[in-house]
């Protein structure tokens, strides 16, 4: 397993103590998106034969996007089908970054933030609501 | 143009009547057999490939199992080949991949392309504790295969466009994830990324006899003997390939 995380802005991931198969990510809210200032946390579990199953993240800190749930589960298709042994976290997690700068909106988890997407004034409003330090 | 040889062209080229005939000819054999037969025996399948085989090993039916029975062949047939330079990684890292993931990846094979490389050690991988480093295997395979597509893409794209807009999309949907099926066009290409003859037994729905698809390489594995090259022996029946030993 890849326990290596280089030195990127703006995500990072440690495993928790005493567990390797289970680690906790920090991902910032890309700036210029609606998400800009907000940090949030996530949740990586990873089965015993990563990598080749995908791990299964989820997002801790509430979070208002059309492809996450209320229970913070992710829609990403390399999480799912598409997954394959040559990503690694720190790939994972730039990916996630990127989502929530460019959410797919015709396959929605959360149809209610898929609507407001075209609003962002209104979006960022609900962002700010639903965040929460935890 | 020269009309001389597009007059040449046009000449040995078979007219549109000469298809329509050439197709019902082939067609006729089929056509000729009863829409729905009688019952029978099942001896006809049996006794194809006993004619033909002497072995047969099953392999799990795990979505892998052309990559799991390829290496399998190809390791048990390379325990004569100590030290040949297959499926090299600067292929896989000029196509974009990360050598830092896939010398993980190669480590297995480098193993077993060692001098002190047996039976015993190839058991090892596909038996009991051997599952990690099988699926190590098998995602290498499936690298090396995704590399091979990305590099001679002008080759393959024509296969995948109907149902892909670019090569990259396919590889990333059909080639790189585990547990995904493989197809001719996967075959071709590792035959050719690696060197190697695959041959391709079918059982699909001939009745007369078992044929064979002989998939080989454009360029051959360079080994020392170079008059025994390896072949890879699959049995196929349509959704999974076992390892076949042929007479």
């Amino acid at each position: 397993m890849q326990l290596m995380m280089a030195n990127i802005p703006g995500v990072s991931a440690f495993p928790e103590e005493g567990n390797l198969l289970s680690w906790i990510a920090t991902i910032h809210g890309p700036v210029g998106t609606v998400y800009d200032g907000f940090t949030y946390k996530l949740s990586m579990k990873f089965p015993l034969n990563y990598p080749f199953t995908a791990p299964t993240i989820r997002f801790e800190t509430p979070m208002y996007h059309p492809n996450v749930d209320t229970a913070g589960n992710i829609c990403l298709d390399i999480l799912k089908e598409k997954w394959s042994a040559i990503y690694n976290v720190q790939t994972v997690l730039l990916s996630l970054q990127s989502l929530l700068g460019e959410p797919n909106n015709d396959s929605p988890l959360n149809g209610q933030a898929a609507d407001m997407w075209s609003k962002p004034k209104e979006f960022r409003e609900m962002v700010r609501q639903t965040w929460k330090e935890i | 143009m020269d009309t001389t040889t597009t007059a040449t062209t046009a000449d040995t080229r078979p007219s549109d009547a000469d298809i329509l005939a050439h197709q019902k000819a082939v067609a006729a054999p089929f056509l000729s057999a009863p829409l729905v037969g009688s019952t029978g025996t099942f001896d006809g399948l049996a006794l194809q490939l006993k004619d033909k085989a002497v072995a047969l090993r099953h392999v799990r039916k795990d979505g892998n199992c052309f990559y799991r029975a390829f290496s399998f062949a190809l390791l048990e047939a390379l325990l004569n080949y100590a030290g040949s330079n297959w499926a090299k990684k600067s292929d896989l890292t000029n196509q974009g991949y990360d050598p830092i993931i896939t010398d993980d990846f190669y480590e297995p094979i480098e193993a077993a392309l060692k001098d002190d490389f047996t039976e015993d050690k190839l058991r090892g991988i596909f038996e009991g504790d051997g599952e990690y480093q099988s699926d190590t295997i098998v995602c290498y395979l499936r690298l090396v295969t995704a590399a091979e597509l990305k590099k001679n893409r002008d080759l393959y794209e024509a296969f995948i466009l109907d149902s892909y807009p670019t090569i990259d999309e396919f590889i990333a949907q059909q080639v790189e994830p585990m547990a995904i099926e493989s197809d001719q066009i996967h075959i071709v290409a590792i035959a050719n990324a690696i060197g190697v003859t695959v041959n391709v037994a079918n059982l699909d729905s001939s009745d007369s006899d078992l044929n064979f698809h002989d998939i080989t390489p454009m360029m051959p594995l360079d080994l020392e003997n170079s008059q025994h090259q390896p072949v890879v022996s699959l049995l196929y029946r349509p959704g999974h390939y076992d390892i076949v030993y042929l007479k």
